[in-house]
């Protein structure tokens, strides 16, 4: 029974389940719809819900159409739904319908991003005191990198995806049509307080955060990021500000750089 | 705020440290003075387990209505159309502050 | 609440008074958290769906913390999965024991229903045949999660739109074994007996009178939709989407005459409306179980 549920839930088109019982005897096509359609319409409703600037780039008819395929080949595993989705970056790229839109996939990155983000655990940020204690002695850069708050998320796209983003929001103040689609954009997500706020970054501050996300020493982290334009004092400042600096990691000592 | 390219040192990162620290602190609490550009503004918060039954289902004969559309003989047709169109150099409005980006 | 485990739990937490029997609560909506907490509005509980605050950190918690200052919670689960043809998923077990201890609700529900399989989550509560050898099963799961979690579940009657062939025993029957067995109390989803008996050519007042009454932990109410089925039939849905329908409040009336004023959780979780108009459908639910609460006092006996 069970199995055969699962099937004809999943594909609209098969035939339902044997053994089912009506008191009218009928052929139960119209009841067994019912589930049917609260599978389908219900789990593309959570994608409408997680994916809604993918929604607004496709429009509401492609939408549910592409969402339905991925229901069909990737069903959620989770019972919570706030974690449906996360093949769906990969499934548009794999979708030869949604290929005239290049940025689609890393859109859908972004936003599966801001979801785990705004989920991710609570962490107090780091004590001034305690980064003022880093810098006393400037040998312990060296041997020292930054804890994250679990919200910071960083991505890359050749497309300029968060200004794409942010048209799509309800005050927008970007016109979609006066974004130049050959830009590339650095988004870093983080969550001060309770709402993700999105920030766009030069390279050289998506170096040092990557870095740092690897768990390198801030003297390495900035080495790295100073390979392209680089303003130390704004990219500390702005994860302070944004409370993404959780702790200090004591690293084995790599030696004084320069 | 300066740039500092491929001569980067303990001591000026020591310093830049310093210096963020310090704003950071004057600046008070976190969110402050960001710009509102960078707020993850007006996102709607759902949860999103029910144990609704599914839109579509609530009207006659509509029990499969809701997911009759096939993907593969369909065009997107959403804001994406207006995406494409030719980019106008001053066109980021607010972005001012990022046209840094791409450097 | 005669439950040893549940009045454990309620005393651990001093400033929250204990969920009365004439308590009407409503479905927690995070459009509706601030309001919430601006104006604390007057209502017995608030329920939450297990699943939406199965997440590290972040707003919902955040709310859902603050909101539990003020208020008694009922938690509901919806992915359980007591009817699945596998063990119940003890990942999923554990990461109900978490919010459970953390917020320390009053009740605690899930449903008579599958929506798990091979790995798969179907996102709806799927029907169960009524046989012995489901009945067997779903009572070692409902065992299970009793002891995995320490204490007492409430099972929810479900809306159903199919029967099955080969069931040998009524709904009813199959759901008063299970309370006998495991010893787990009945939430009755009062629009889930309307929609079934509607669908099922059945007498919804015959099916609450067959049910073991004195179990009852918690009511719902929600609104249906109505459709037809291949015959020309009424088929009515479960789409919480909109008000409590007439039938379904006169049937709400007659239960509580059966079984005297439990907590009854008002669910809206389509077209979810402002604040004041679900708090409005909460007292019309306060003016019954009020009157029922009255009666009882006159007459002890009856």
């Amino acid at each position: 029974m069970h199995n055969a549920f699962n099937e004809s839930l999943l594909n609209p088109d098969a035939a339902i389940p044997k053994g089912l019982a009506c008191w009218n005897q009928t052929d139960c096509y119209e009841r067994f719809s019912v589930y049917r359609n609260n599978v389908m319409s219900s789990l593309i409703n959570v994608l409408a819900g997680n994916f809604p600037v993918i929604e607004q780039l496709v429009g509401q008819r492609f939408f549910r159409a592409m969402a339905k395929e991925y229901v069909m080949q990737c069903p959620p595993d989770v019972p919570m739904m706030v974690k449906y989705g996360r093949s769906f970056a990969k499934f548009i790229h794999d979708f030869p319908p949604a290929r005239s839109i290049p940025y689609l996939e890393d859109i859908a990155k972004l936003e599966f991003a801001i979801q785990e983000s705004r989920h991710a655990a609570d962490v107090q940020p780091i004590q001034l005191s305690k980064l003022i204690n880093l810098i006393e002695d400037q040998n312990k850069l060296n041997s020292t990198g930054l804890l994250l708050a679990p919200s910071t998320q960083l991505l890359n796209s050749a497309f300029p995806l968060a200004s794409i983003w942010f048209a799509h929001q309800p005050q927008a103040e970007i016109q979609l049509n006066t974004i130049a689609l050959d830009q590339a954009e650095n988004v870093l997500l983080t969550r001060p307080q309770l709402d993700v706020d999105i920030h766009r970054i030069d390279l050289g501050m998506a170096k040092f955060i990557n870095s740092l996300l690897k768990g390198l020493s801030v003297t390495q982290a900035a080495e790295l990021a100073s390979e392209f334009s680089f303003e130390p004092v704004a990219a500390i400042q702005r994860l302070i500000k944004q409370n993404a600096i959780v702790d200090l990691i004591d690293l084995p000592f790599k030696g004084a750089m320069l | 705020m300066t740039t500092i390219n491929k001569k980067l040192t303990s001591a000026s990162l020591a310093m830049a440290f310093g210096t963020a620290i310090s704003l950071a602190a004057l600046s008070g609490t976190a969110v402050a003075a960001e710009g509102a550009m960078e707020k993850c503004y007006g996102v709607a918060l759902a949860g999103q387990n029910d144990c609704k039954a599914g839109p579509g289902t609530s009207c006659a004969g509509s029990s499969t209505k809701d997911y009759q559309g096939n993907a593969w003989s369909l065009v997107p047709e959403g804001t994406c159309v207006q995406v494409e169109s030719p980019t106008s150099a001053t066109g980021f409005g607010q972005l001012n502050e990022f046209t840094e980006v791409n450097s | 609440m005669s439950d040893l485990a549940l009045s454990k739990a309620c005393t651990a937490l001093d400033p929250i008074q204990h969920m009365l029997s004439t308590d009407v609560g409503i479905g927690l909506k995070p459009e509706h958290f601030k309001e919430i907490l601006q104006f604390l509005p007057e209502l017995g509980f608030f329920e939450i769906h297990a699943e939406n605050y199965m997440v590290d950190g972040g707003p919902l918690h955040f709310y859902l913390s603050k909101i539990r200052e003020h208020y008694p919670l009922s938690i509901h689960g919806v992915g359980l999965s007591i009817g699945a043809q596998a063990p119940v998923d003890e990942a999923h077990l554990d990461r109900l024991n978490l919010l459970l201890n953390r917020y320390q609700p009053e009740l605690f529900s899930e449903h008579l229903a599958w929506s798990t399989h091979q790995g798969h989550y179907l996102n709806d509560l799927l029907p169960v045949p009524y046989t012995q050898q489901s009945l067997k099963h779903i009572c070692e799961q409902v065992d299970h999660v009793q002891t995995r979690l320490g204490r007492r579940m409430l099972l929810e009657n479900p809306a159903t739109y199919v029967e099955f062939d080969n069931s040998d025993m009524t709904e009813e029957v199959f759901i008063t074994e299970i309370i006998k067995t495991t010893g787990c109390g009945l939430l009755i989803d009062i629009n889930n007996v309307y929609v079934s008996c509607i669908n099922h050519h059945r007498d919804p007042l015959g099916y609450i009178q067959a049910l073991p009454l004195t179990a009852v932990g918690e009511i719902h109410l929600a609104g249906f939709a109505t459709d037809q089925d291949s015959d020309g039939s009424p088929l009515l849905i479960d789409s919480h989407d909109s008000e409590v329908a007439a039938p379904v409040w006169n049937l709400y009336q007659k239960a509580l005459q059966l079984m005297g004023p439990r907590p009854t959780l008002l669910e809206r979780d389509g077209n979810v409306p402002g604040l004041a108009v679900l708090h409005e459908e909460a007292k019309q639910a306060k003016v019954f179980l009020m009157i029922q609460a009255e009666q009882q006092l006159r007459s002890p006996y009856a």
